[in-house]
């Protein structure tokens, strides 16, 4: 029983960072745009949170402005791929250079420094629930803090006129324009705002699980959370599911040595990718006899007004 | 397409004096090839300058820069050498992406197919090597890197024409599932231990070789990706096929009036995509590598789809822009040799290079006009 | 006729060249990287080494985070500019060599590999003599007699440190257990941190990485218990809990290579320095270590330096219970793929 909440323990851990750029993922997707960015953007945030952490001590700090600067930066990616009408996913590549070599530059001279992890804070009778207490509720800030995130985000997508409008851009950006909408104020939008999402979830590594600073410390999260906002088909909560799914993955291969289960590690690696194909086919087939589309029909696609594609 | 495409406003007014200026992205009627040629003329001129800032910030003298990178890389047998070996696979990839992009299919996955033409073709040199005559070993590794290549591409296809699962996703995600095979095999089955057990599979031998130019590196691969580019432009542009496939791309509502079996057509273009970026796996391992070993894609795949897009997906286009992507990756390594530029100072160059292409792209298509008028 | 005139024009070409070289003064060199220099470990110990090149007053430069898949154009730029190139990364190995056949007149160093020729030599360290000692620490630091090892890949040398750490701690503590886990990732932070977490959930109170970066360490200070670092000396991401590491000193290797070559003495050879070059040791230790832990671990390295024994000479006991009497050779330990006794994983399948 322990060795089964140690192993949840670790895939919420593990999945938190993932959560984060998921749900930046779908926010920024909901509006239509992909960002395949994400790994140059979570490093970005990454690092500014852990320069900011070294120099001023706080996580609130730290979180904010590893926000702020993954908002900025994914306004390149908005100006290239929304008002100079790129293609988004050579524009989400060029992204990821940047990103990379953006935090590679001004991580420099961070070597052997190191700020105190973020400590877990049990919530006050939330924590003594059997199984769920102490891998939900034993948790640091940024874990409880994307719960939040998850709840506002779904709220913000599906309850608001707002979350309404940016879906109606993924969908049918065409009809917002005639009726009125600025396509491209709320595309802005959903990718600055999805951006701050994807960096506080570099900024998760730094400031909790590798308090240091080392050139491309996230190590592919960003590729994993590019396919997780599929995974989560566009949802909020899925993709809360998803992140914990994949983190569970990831805790699992190394706890199957531990039982001495012999599988292969790459199998193990190549399942959560097979298991989204299928399952997104599956759903698609179901969705299509009830003419149900899943996924956001303008996804992708350069917005041009009196154009048509 | 329209014929007459109403001026788009894209700017806020610029107020100056009295009279406004107000800044209108046109579309261009019909985008003419010496248009073209100009306005790519005037990207590079572009990123001529945007370096010289970069080269500026980072204390290096442009000229002096400019210099080397153009010496390193065009006056030199070498340079060129490097250029070609470099453009070899981006052709193939590029080409790859190019062809699915003509009927609007987003192939994201030449990375995977990549991975699976290597597979394939590195199974038969492995298994096959001195059983077959001369010749054959590597005919036959040829045709196998497009089976393997073609078959993964064939799968987003298959889902895509089937049952309408989006191509992006399915051809995306297959990328992890090679990765993840090849890993598999490179620490299992086929690590050599003649090499001591690394991760590496045996070292082919010459009939599993593709012939390399007298003393240099370039390999018959390139003559390859020359031949396909070729033969995808005829394809395109003078077949049946090539046709439909392009009226499928413009229009799939006519194409489908005119009695196009989009779906079968859909699986094809993706397999024959997904061959063609086997085949640069072909190339890497067959004319550079002589073994399957980790990280031989460099994200060809990934970087195919900045090269078809910079080419418009036209197959002759592709030439020129992995030309282009080559001197971009290749002047980068000069830079770290010559100045000792770190490789984080490399990516950012990279980065904004490759934003201000993208970004100057648009004037291909759209033509800025400026309309002046008193308030 | 015309053949040898050129075959004589070629001979004093060169001639001219190799004394352009004595005049030019030292030889300047190049090093291909395979990972960021900031990666804080492996490449990080070699531009340490290349830094006491420049010392020495060379010319040097580097290119970092070079794909295999790019290997061969970046090693040929180094051959034209630099006198000697080092290639920093196992999968280097064939481009190294095809390049040394272009550039005859230069000399290449391929680190961690297996092949040569008359200009190409390779090397590395026996750097599973330094983990051997390390582990006469860590097995003599665990209350709860259990090591947990942090693998990256299942490659010889990795499994050959393992071992070494293994064989080690038996001689502080014979029946100190030792639990290994792979994370099958060249360079993956976080999972280094959650593996160490696993090994310590699991009992382990040591724990040994064999991966780049620091998270382990810093995982261990956070659980209260001991690290050893590996590569580069790592205490100053949590001298609580660091013990020691066992460190690369290719400075030594460097400097004595590039004279070798600056010399005229270099011949191609496979060196593979031990403990007694110092291109591997111990950083200093936690003050914690008992002075008679410390005095132990001298011994060994005494009969190690002396030529008296090696990790793998004096008979050990195989996972499956075969014992092994005779010395195993150099190749042998470098195509390595068993685990010794007291491991008690699975070794990886093969």
């Amino acid at each position: 029983m322990e060795f089964f909440i140690q192993i949840l323990f670790a895939a919420v851990v593990m999945g938190t960072p993932l959560l984060y750029a998921t749900l930046g993922g779908v926010i920024s997707e909901r509006a239509g745009v992909i960002n395949l960015g994400m790994e140059g953007l979570m490093l970005v945030g990454a690092l500014v949170a852990f320069v900011v952490m070294l120099n001023t001590g706080s996580y609130f700090y730290a979180v904010a402005a590893a926000a702020f600067a993954s908002g900025i930066v994914s306004m390149i990616h908005g100006v290239v791929c929304l008002m100079l009408r790129a293609s988004q996913i050579a524009s989400g590549l060029a992204l990821t250079f940047f990103g990379t070599g953006l935090s590679g530059l001004f991580g420099d001279k961070l070597m052997g420094e190191t700020v105190e992890p973020l400590s877990r804070i049990p919530i006050p009778g939330l924590h003594a629930i059997p199984v769920l207490g102490p891998v939900l509720f034993n948790q640091d800030a940024l874990v409880y803090f994307s719960y939040i995130c998850v709840a506002l985000s779904w709220w913000m997508l599906f309850k608001t006129r707002l979350g309404l409008n940016i879906r109606s851009m993924g969908e049918a950006p065409e009809v917002c324009d005639s009726l009125g909408l600025s396509v491209l104020g709320y595309r802005f939008f959903a990718v600055i705002v999805g951006g701050m999402f994807i960096g506080i979830g570099g900024a998760y590594f730094p400031l909790a699980l590798t308090p240091f600073w080392v050139d491309g410390i996230t190590a592919g999260r960003g590729w994993i959370a590019v396919a997780l906002v599929i995974f989560a088909f566009w949802d909020p909560v899925k993709a809360l599911g998803g992140a914990y799914l994949f983190g569970f993955a990831l805790a699992l291969e190394l706890r199957l040595q531990i039982l001495g289960v012999e599988m292969s590690p790459y199998f193990l690696k190549m399942l959560p990718f097979v298991l989204t194909i299928l399952v997104l086919t599956l759903v698609t087939i179901r969705n299509n006899r009830r003419g149900i589309q899943v996924m956001p029909a303008a996804l992708g696609t350069v917005f041009f007004r009196g154009e048509k594609h | 397409m329209q014929l007459f495409p109403a001026p788009q406003r894209a700017g806020n007014l610029l107020k100056a004096n009295s009279i406004s200026v107000q800044i209108f992205l046109e579309k261009r009627v019909n985008t003419s090839s010496r248009g073209r040629v100009l306005v790519l003329a005037s990207a590079l001129l572009l990123v001529l300058l945007i370096s010289w800032f970069f080269f500026l910030a980072v204390g290096i003298e442009p000229l002096a820069a400019y210099k080397i990178i153009g010496e390193e890389i065009f006056l030199t047998k070498y340079g060129w050498q490097d250029l070609l070996v470099k453009m070899t696979p981006l052709m193939f990839t590029g080409l790859a992406v190019a062809l699915a992009a003509q009927m609007r299919l987003w192939n994201i996955g030449a990375e995977g197919q990549f991975h699976m033409g290597t597979f394939a073709m590195t199974w038969v040199a492995l298994h096959y090597d001195g059983q077959l005559p001369d010749g054959m070993l590597i005919v036959i590794m040829f045709i196998m890197a497009m089976i393997g290549g073609g078959l993964w591409g064939s799968i987003p296809g298959c889902l895509k024409a089937r049952f309408g699962v989006n191509e992006i996703i399915t051809s995306l995600l297959l990328n992890y599932v090679a990765a993840a095979w090849i890993d598999h095999l490179l620490f299992g089955a086929w690590r050599d231990p003649g090499s001591n057990n690394f991760p590496i599979t045996k070292e082919f031998s010459e009939a599993a070789q593709l012939p390399a130019f007298g003393n240099t590196s370039i390999h018959a691969g390139l003559i390859l990706a020359v031949i396909f580019v070729v033969i995808v432009a005829w394809i395109l542009w003078k077949t049946q096929l090539g046709f439909k496939i392009r009226l499928t791309g413009d229009n799939p509502d006519a194409a489908r009036y005119a009695g196009v079996n989009i779906r079968t057509l859909t699986i094809l273009v993706f397999a024959a995509s997904g061959a063609i970026a086997g085949l640069a796996g072909f190339s890497e391992v067959a004319g550079i590598h002589y073994r399957l070993q980790q990280n031989i894609s460099i994200g060809y795949g990934y970087t195919g789809i900045i090269v078809a897009w910079l080419a418009r997906n036209h197959p002759l286009g592709i030439v020129l822009s992995a030309f282009f992507m080559s001197i971009v990756f290749v002047s980068a390594e000069v830079l770290q040799i010559e100045y000792g530029l770190p490789i984080s100072m490399v990516y950012l160059y990279q980065g904004i290079i490759l934003f201000t292409v993208l970004g100057s792209d648009i004037f291909t298509e759209y033509r800025l006009r400026f309309t002046r008028f008193l308030l | 006729m015309r053949k040898i005139i050129s075959k004589i024009i070629g001979v004093s070409l060169t001639l001219l060249m190799v004394g352009g070289y004595a005049w030019a003064g030292k030889p300047s060199v190049g090093f291909v990287y395979v990972g960021p220099i900031g990666d804080g470990g492996w490449t990080y110990a070699h531009d340490l080494g290349r830094k006491a090149l420049e010392a020495a007053g060379h010319e040097t430069s580097y290119v970092e985070s070079v794909p295999e898949g790019d290997s061969e154009r970046v090693i040929r730029k180094m051959a034209r500019k630099h006198d000697i190139v080092f290639t920093t990364s196992f999968g280097y190995m064939d481009p190294t060599l095809k390049v040394a056949k272009q550039y005859p007149d230069k000399t290449f160093l391929h680190c961690s590999g297996f092949k040569q020729s008359k200009n190409a030599g390779n090397y590395f360290g026996r750097m599973y003599q330094a983990k051997y000692l390390a582990a006469i620490i860590a097995g003599g630091m665990s209350k709860k007699g259990r090591i947990g090892i942090v693998g990256s890949q299942p490659i010889p040398e990795i499994i050959r440190h393992i071992n070494a750490i293994t064989l080690g701690a038996q001689q502080a503590n014979p029946n100190i257990e030792i639990e290994v886990l792979w994370i099958n990732s060249w360079f993956d932070p976080a999972k280094e941190s959650d593996a160490a977490q696993a090994l310590i959930d699991n009992g382990a109170d040591v724990i040994v990485t064999m991966a780049d970066s620091a998270a382990t360490v810093q995982t261990a200070k956070k659980n209260g218990v001991y690290a050893i670092g590996n590569d580069t000396d790592m205490a100053i991401y949590g001298k609580e809990a660091h013990l020691t590491a066992a460190v690369w000193n290719w400075d030594v290797y460097y400097l004595s290579a590039v004279k070798a070559v600056e010399n005229g003495t270099w011949k191609s050879s496979a060196d593979w320095w031990g403990l007694d070059s110092g291109i591997v040791g111990l950083t200093s230790f936690h003050p914690d270590v008992p002075q008679s832990l410390i005095i132990q671990m001298n011994r060994e390295k005494g009969r190690i330096l002396s030529g008296a024994m090696d990790v793998f000479d004096h008979g050990f006991t195989k996972q499956d219970g075969t014992r092994v009497t005779k010395a195993l050779s150099d190749g042998e330990m470098l195509g390595m793929s068993f685990y010794v006794k007291g491991i008690i994983s699975k070794a990886p399948s093969s």
